[in-house]
C-alpha cells in the first residue's frame, strides 16, 4: 500500500498512527519461529546455541565495597569513612571464601553464589591502565592494548566474522538483530569494519510499525547530504524490519516479576527475546551511575541493590522459561576505583571483580584477593590470568564455541589491523564442559571442602586434599577445558573426614584443568595448571 | 550508494597526510564510532572528514543565495521560520547577516524569576530525623521543579530567538563544559551557569575556562565542592580530602583532550591528574546570588605540586596557565581540542583536521577570542561547500525547534510565576505544580525520549552528535513526536484537551503564510514549502506523494483550499521524511 492511500484512508477512518503498522505487517507472509533458529540466523560458524548477556556497570564500580575483603586490615585503613566491614552491616560472607563478603545490598544475588551459579574473577584489568571513563570504555570495548587505538569492537568483529556479507540495509523481514544494546549508553562494542552489528533498543519495539516508502533513489555520486539521507533511510528501514519481527513473533510474557527499575525492565526484555526464540547471540545491557567520586556509601548501595535484584529475577526467569542452560550473564566496567577513599567517595582506579552468572557456570571465587599493600600509582595491580582479554577469550571459546583461529581474529589481529600484542590467551575453565552435569545442590555443598592442589602449577604430580562431612560415595575427577574427562582419581565410598589424593600429570598436555569433588548431594570444582 | 559504503568512509578519500584517529584524539574518534549505532555514522574504519574543495578558512566568494542563507540560519539557530528567513534576506548579504548573528553587544537575557536568586539549603538546626528528611525532601523537590523551569526558560529563549547565534553557541558550550541538572540540584546555580555560557559564548576562551572552573554548578557537578585539603568548609580538620573528578575532566574533556593532536601522545599522566586535584582544592560554591565560586584558603593544599613537568605551589590559575601553555604555537593543544568541538556542532560531526587546525591557530592568534573564529568559519568557503550543506543531522533540540518554528506551532510562552506548594503526597511531602507544562513536555518528555534533555547530558562527555542521534531507538520517537505535534496535535487550536499541555498547529493558516498562497497553484506553494523545510528537495516520487497528501480530494488546483486535516497530514508527512532530519 502506498503512503498516500494510507493517508487518505487515515482521514476517512480516523485511525491513529499504529494502523500503519497493522496494514504494513499484514502484507508480509508470517513466518513461524521456534527455538531452533537460535542457530539458524547466525549463518555460518557459530558452533552452539549459547547466548551471552553482558551487563556494563557504567562509571566504574567500586570493587572493594562491592566484594569486600572483610579481614584485610589494609582495607580498613584505606577507608576510614567508607569501609563497610562494620558491626551492624549484614555483609554476605562467601561460605567457601570467608576473606570476602558481598555488599549487604547484594543480598538478592547472594543465592546465585551459594547455588554455585556465580563465578567471581578477582582483579580483572590490563597493563598500563587508562583511568579516563571514555578511553577506558573504548579499551574494554575495542579489546586493545592500552596504547592501541581502534574503532571496531570485539563483538562487532565476532559477529561480522560469523555473518559474512551481513548488510544492515538488507535485513529481511522476520530476522533478529545479531546483537542488541539496551540501556542509556551505547558504545562501539558492536562496531565492525563493515558497519554496526548491533541494534540499540530502548525496550522491545512496538510491533509492526512499518510502511512502504515511496522514496526517490539516491543519485549516483551523491553529495554528503544524500549520503546522510541514505543513512537515515536505512535506519528507518531496519527499525521497521525489526518491528515486523516483533509483530510476527509471539512474545512470551515474563514468568517472574521484575523490580520496577529501568535496568530490570531491560533485563526483562532480554529474557523475553531469548524465550521467544530470537536468534540474537549477544546482548549488552547498561546499568549506569557507578561513578561515585562522592556519596559512595548510599549511592553504590542503591545501585548494587537494583543490580542484584534484577540479575536474580533475570536468572529465575530464564530458569522458568527453561532456557537458562543456554545463557550466561557477565558484568564488566571500564575500570575499578581507587583503594584509598577521598573522604566521601573514591576516584578512578584500575582492576575490579567481575561476575559471571549462569547454570553452566562453574561457581566460586577465582584468583587471589586484592593486594592492598603493593599499589601502583596508588592503584591496584591486576591478575595476569584475569587480563580482560583472557576473560573474553574464555567466553568466546568455552561458552560460544568459537575456534582459536577465530578468537585470534577477534582479539589479536584481522583485516590488516592489530588489536593486541597478546597472541595466546589463557582460558579460565569458567564453564561446565558439555556432558558434565553442573552441580545442583545449594548450601549442602559447603559441607565438602576441596583444597587447592599443590604444587600448582603441577610438574609431574600434584596432591589434592579434600574432606567430606559424612561417609558417602565420592567422585574426584579431572577434565580438560574442552570438557573431556582426563582422569577419575577417586570413585567410591569414603569415610567422613579429610582425604588426600595424588594425580600424576606427567602425561598431560600443558594447560588448565578442572577438578571436581562430587557426592550425591553436592560438588565443588577448582582448577589447576599443568606445566612440563 | 549502499549504506555500508557510507558507513565505512562516507565514500570519500582521506585527506593526504592526515591519518584517521590522528586529530580526533579521544574526542570524536572512538566515541563517534561508539556512536550508538550499530548503524552509526561510521564503520570500524577511522571516521573520514568531509571532502570539500576548501579545507581551511579561505573566505567564501560565491554567490550568497537562498541556499547559503538558509544553511547559515539553520546552523545558527533552532529552525528557520519563513518570516525569519525573509527578514534576514532583507539585510542584503552574508556579512550583514553575520554581523547580526555574531553581535556580541547583545545584553544577557533578564532574570526569568526571582527564585533563581534563592538557594534552598537544608536546615541544620533540625535534629528530629523525620522532620529533617521532610525539610530536605521538600526543598529538593522545589529546587527540582525550579530547575525544570530554568530548562524551560532556556528552551523558550531558543525557540523565540530570531537573530543571534548566541543561544546555539551556549547550547554547544553546555555540551562541552557539561553539567547535569539532576546532579547540580539547584535552580539558581543552573541559571547562573546558563548565563556564564551566554556571557562567554563568543567571548574569551581563557576567561571562560576560568569562570567555568569556579562556577557553582560545575563545582557541584564534578565534586569540586568536595575537593578540600586540611580543613573542610566547616573548619574541621580532615587531612587529605582531595577529589580528582574535576581536575581529570578539566584536562580530558574541557581543555586539552587525552592526546596531543600532533604527537598522539597523552597530554598528561595520571600523576598530573592527582596533582591537579591537589592544586584545585579549596573552591566552594557561594550561597548568595549572584552565585560564584569562593576560594577558601584553609581548604586548599598550599604545598608543592608537580604538574605537566613543572613544580610549584600551584593553584587554579597556575594549572590553567600550564594547560593553556601546551603545544606549538603556545596553547595550540587547547585551541585544537576546543575547535574540534565547535566544528562538530556547526559543520559536520567528523572534524576536518586542516580546518580545525586553521581555526585553532586563529583562536590562539586572536588571544583566545572566540568571535573571530566563528566569523571566519561561518564565512569560509568550507562552510558553504556543497558537501557541508544539509550533511549534518538535526540534534533532538534542533529537531524540536524546527518542528515548532518552521510549522509555526504555538504554545504558551514561559510563565515566570513562582512555584507554590499545592498539597502533600501520601508520604507527607510537598507537591509543587508545573507552571509551564507545555514547555516541560517539549524539553523533558520529548527531549528525553529523543535523547537530548537540555542541561542534562548523559555523562560529563556530553552528547555525541550527528549520526549518533539517529538509531533504532530514537528514530521511531522522532516519528511519534511529529504525530503528536503536527498530525494529531496534543491540543488543537489551544484548547486544553490533553491535560494542560497546549501545542497548537493550525495547518490551514500555516499553509496560507507561504508565498503564492491563495493566488498561485498549490504545486508552486508546496514547492516553496518543501525547499525551505526539507534538507534536500524531494524528488518526483516524493513530490507526487506529498502533493496527493495535501490535495487528497483531488480538487482542481485553482479551487484548492487548505483544509486543516489534509494540511496536518501534509505537514506531518514532510516532517516524517528522512530529508527533514538533515540540517
Amino acid at each position: 500500500m502506498k503512503r498516500r492511500e494510507f493517508l487518505t484512508k487515515g482521514v476517512q477512518l480516523g485511525v491513529a498512527a499504529n494502523a500503519l503498522g497493522f496494514i504494513g505487517s499484514a502484507m508480509t507472509p508470517i513466518q513461524a519461529f521456534g527455538r531452533s533458529p537460535l542457530r539458524g540466523a547466525l549463518s555460518t560458524a557459530s558452533t552452539n546455541d549459547n547466548i551471552l548477556v553482558l551487563v556494563q556497570l557504567l562509571g566504574g564500580n567500586d570493587g572493594l565495597n562491592c566484594l569486600v575483603p572483610v579481614k584485610d586490615p589494609q582495607y580498613t585503613a584505606l577507608r576510614p569513612n567508607l569501609r563497610i566491614n562494620r558491626s551492624g552491616i549484614d555483609l554476605k560472607v562467601l561460605p567457601d571464601h570467608d576473606s570476602l563478603a558481598m555488599h549487604d545490598r547484594m543480598a538478592a544475588a547472594f543465592p546465585l553464589y551459594t547455588a554455585r551459579k556465580m563465578a567471581i574473577l578477582q582483579n580483572v584489568g590490563y597493563a598500563n591502565p587508562e583511568l579516563s571513563h571514555f578511553r577506558g570504555a573504548d579499551i574494554v570495548h575495542t579489546a586493545t592494548d592500552s596504547n592501541i587505538y581502534k574503532h571496531t569492537g570485539w563483538l562487532g568483529r565476532l559477529l561480522s566474522d560469523q555473518n559474512p556479507g551481513f548488510d544492515p540495509t538488507k535485513v529481511v523481514a522476520g530476522s533478529s538483530p545479531l546483537g542488541v544494546n539496551l540501556g542509556s549508553a551505547t558504545s562501539n562494542i558492536f562496531l565492525a569494519k563493515s558497519g554496526g552489528m548491533g541494534v540499540p533498543l530502548s525496550h522491545l519495539p512496538d510491533a509492526g510499525n512499518s510502511a512502504a516508502h515511496n522514496y526517490d533513489p539516491i543519485p549516483s555520486n551523491p553529495s554528503t547530504a544524500y549520503q546522510t539521507l541514505d543513512f537515515v533511510r536505512s535506519v528507518q528501514k531496519e527499525t521497521e524490519v525489526y518491528s515486523d519481527t516483533i509483530a510476527k513473533r509471539a512474545i512470551k510474557a515474563n514468568r517472574v516479576t521484575y523490580p520496577s527499575t529501568e535496568f530490570a525492565s531491560n533485563m526483562a526484555s532480554v529474557a523475553q527475546m531469548i524465550a521467544s526464540g530470537f536468534s540474537t547471540k549477544v546482548y549488552v545491557v547498561t546499568h549506569s551511575g557507578y561513578d561515585h567520586h562522592s556519596n559512595l556509601l548510599s549511592g553504590q548501595a542503591g545501585l548494587l541493590n537494583d543490580l542484584s535484584e534484577a540479575l536474580m529475577a533475570f536468572q529465575n526467569d530464564l530458569e522458568a522459561f527453561k532456557v537458562a542452560d543456554n545463557v550466561v550473564t557477565m558484568t564488566y566496567s571500564e575500570f575499578g576505583r581507587r583503594p584509598a577513599e577521598n573522604g566521601s567517595g573514591t576516584d578512578h582506579g584500575t582492576s575490579y571483580p567481575l561476575f559471571v552468572i549462569g547454570t553452566r557456570v562453574s561457581g566460586g571465587v577465582r584468583g587471589a584477593d586484592p593486594d592492598l599493600v603493593n599499589l601502583v600509582n596508588n592503584n591496584l595491580n591486576y591478575d595476569p590470568d584475569h587480563e580482560f582479554r583472557n576473560v573474553y577469550a574464555t567466553v568466546l571459546s568455552e561458552w560460544l564455541g568459537i575456534s582459536d583461529a577465530e578468537i585470534s581474529n577477534v582479539l589479536t589481529s584481522s583485516n590488516g589491523e592489530t588489536y593486541s600484542t597478546i597472541t595466546k590467551f589463557k582460558k579460565l575453565g569458567l564453564f561446565w564442559p558439555a556432558g558434565v552435569a553442573p552441580e545442583t545442590s545449594q548450601s549442602a555443598g559447603f559441607g565438602l571442602t576441596l583444597g587447592q592442589n599443590y604444587p600448582n602449577p603441577s610438574r609431574g604430580s600434584t596432591t589434592i586434599e579434600f574432606a567430606i562431612p559424612q561417609s558417602t560415595h565420592v567422585e574426584l575427577g579431572v577434565w580438560d577445558v574442552g570438557g573431556r574427562e582426563i582422569a577419575r582419581i577417586v570413585d567410591g565410598t569414603l569415610a567422613a573426614g579429610p582425604h588426600r589424593a595424588v594425580l600424576a600429570t606427567g602425561s598431560l598436555a600443558e594447560g588448565t584443568y578442572i577438578y571436581r569433588l562430587k557426592t550425591p548431594l553436592s560438588q565443588i570444582t577448582k582448577q589447576m595448571t599443568v606445566v612440563r | 550508494m549502499k549504506r555500508r559504503d557510507f558507513l565505512s568512509a562516507s565514500g570519500l578519500a582521506t585527506l593526504a597526510g592526515v591519518s584517521g584517529v590522528t586529530g580526533f584524539g579521544s574526542l570524536v574518534g572512538p566515541s563517534r564510532a561508539s556512536a550508538a549505532n550499530h548503524s552509526g555514522g561510521n564503520s570500524g574504519s577511522a571516521p573520514q572528514p568531509l571532502q570539500t574543495l576548501s579545507s581551511d578558512l579561505s573566505p567564501f566568494t560565491g554567490s550568497f543565495s537562498d541556499t547559503e542563507l538558509r544553511h547559515l540560519l539553520r546552523r545558527s539557530m533552532l529552525g528557520v521560520s519563513f518570516a525569519q528567513f525573509t527578514a534576514m534576506k532583507a539585510l542584503g548579504g552574508m556579512q550583514p547577516v553575520l554581523d547580526k548573528l555574531l553581535d556580541t553587544s547583545l545584553p544577557l537575557p533578564a532574570k526569568p524569576t526571582p527564585y533563581v536568586d534563592e538557594l534552598l539549603l537544608a536546615d541544620t538546626t533540625i535534629t528530629d530525623p523525620v522532620l529533617k528528611l521532610k525539610d530536605q525532601t521538600n526543598k529538593a523537590r522545589l529546587e527540582a521543579m525550579r530547575s525544570t523551569q530554568v530548562r524551560n526558560w532556556w528552551l523558550d529563549l531558543m525557540l523565540k530567538n530570531d537573530t543571534s547565534i548566541r543561544e546555539k553557541m551556549a547550547l554547544m558550550w553546555s555540551n562541552h563544559f557539561v553539567v547535569g541538572s539532576s546532579v547540580v540540584g539547584h535552580a539558581g546555580y543552573l541559571y547562573q551557569y546558563t548565563q556564564t555560557l551566554r556571557q562567554y559564548a563568543l567571548g574569551n576562551l581563557k576567561d571562560f575556562v576560568t569562570a567555568i572552573s569556579t562556577d557553582p554548578a560545575m563545582l557541584v557537578y564534578l565534586n569540586g565542592n568536595q575537593n578540600y585539603w586540611g580543613q573542610d568548609p566547616e573548619g574541621n580538620t580532615v587531612g587529605d580530602h582531595v577529589n580528582e573528578n574535576f581536575g581529570r575532566e578539566l584536562m580530558e574533556l574541557f581543555t586539552l583532550g587525552r592526546l596531543d593532536p600532533i604527537t598522539q601522545q597523552p597530554n598528561y599522566t595520571e600523576l598530573d591528574i592527582q596533582n591537579a586535584g591537589q592544586a584545585l582544592s579549596g573552591w566552594q560554591p557561594g550561597t548568595t546570588a549572584p552565585f560564584q565560586g569562593e576560594f577558601i584558603s584553609t581548604c586548599h593544599n598550599p604545598g608543592l605540586k608537580t604538574f605537566l613537568g613543572r613544580t610549584g605551589n600551584y593553584a587554579l590559575a597556575d594549572v590553567l596557565g600550564l594547560i593553556f601553555g601546551k603545544g606549538t604555537p603556545k596553547g595550540y593543544n587547547v585551541a585544537y581540542f576546543v575547535c574540534q568541538k565547535i566544528y562538530t556542532a556547526f559543520v559536520y560531526w567528523i572534524p576536518n583536521p586542516t580546518v580545525v587546525d586553521a581555526m585553532a591557530k586563529l583562536l590562539v592568534s586572536s588571544n583566545w577570542e572566540i568571535a573571530p573564529v566563528m566569523q571566519a568559519l561561518l564565512s569560509s568557503a568550507h562552510f558553504y561547500d556543497v558537501n557541508v550543506i544539509s550533511a549534518h543531522i538535526k540534534s533532538p533540540i534542533e529537531f524540536i525547534g524546527s518542528v515548532i518554528r518552521e510549522f509555526e506551532v504555538t504554545y504558551p510562552p514561559f510563565d515566570p510565576k513562582s512555584i507554590d506548594v499545592i498539597g502533600v503526597d501520601a508520604d507527607g511531602f510537598n507537591q509543587y505544580p508545573d507552571s509551564n507544562p507545555t514547555l516541560t513536555y517539549l524539553s523533558e518528555t520529548l527531549g528525553g525520549a529523543l535523547g537530548q534533555m537540555l542541561l542534562n547530558p548523559p555523562n560529563v562527555k556530553g552528547w555525541s552528535l550527528g549520526a549518533d542521534w539517529i538509531n533504532e531507538k530514537t528514530f521511531p520517537q522522532r516519528q511519534a513526536s511529529v504525530a503528536a505535534i503536527l498530525k494529531y496535535p496534543i491540543t488543537f487550536d489551544g484548547s486544553a484537551a490533553a491535560g494542560n499541555i497546549s501545542l497548537a498547529f493550525r495547518a490551514d493558516t500555516w499553509a496560507q503564510t507561504w508565498p503564492g498562497a491563495g493566488t498561485d497553484k498549490i504545486s508552486i506553494v508546496v514547492k516553496g514549502i518543501e525547499s525551505h523545510i526539507l534538507g534536500i528537495p524531494p524528488g518526483p516520487l516524493e513530490t507526487e506523494d506529498l502533493y496527493n497528501t495535501i490535495n487528497a480530494l483531488k480538487l482542481p488546483e485553482v479551487e484548492f483550499h487548505y483544509s486543516p486535516d489534509y494540511g496536518a497530514l501534509y505537514a506531518a508527512a514532510l516532517a516524517e521524511y528522512p530529508e527533514f532530519q538533515l540540517i
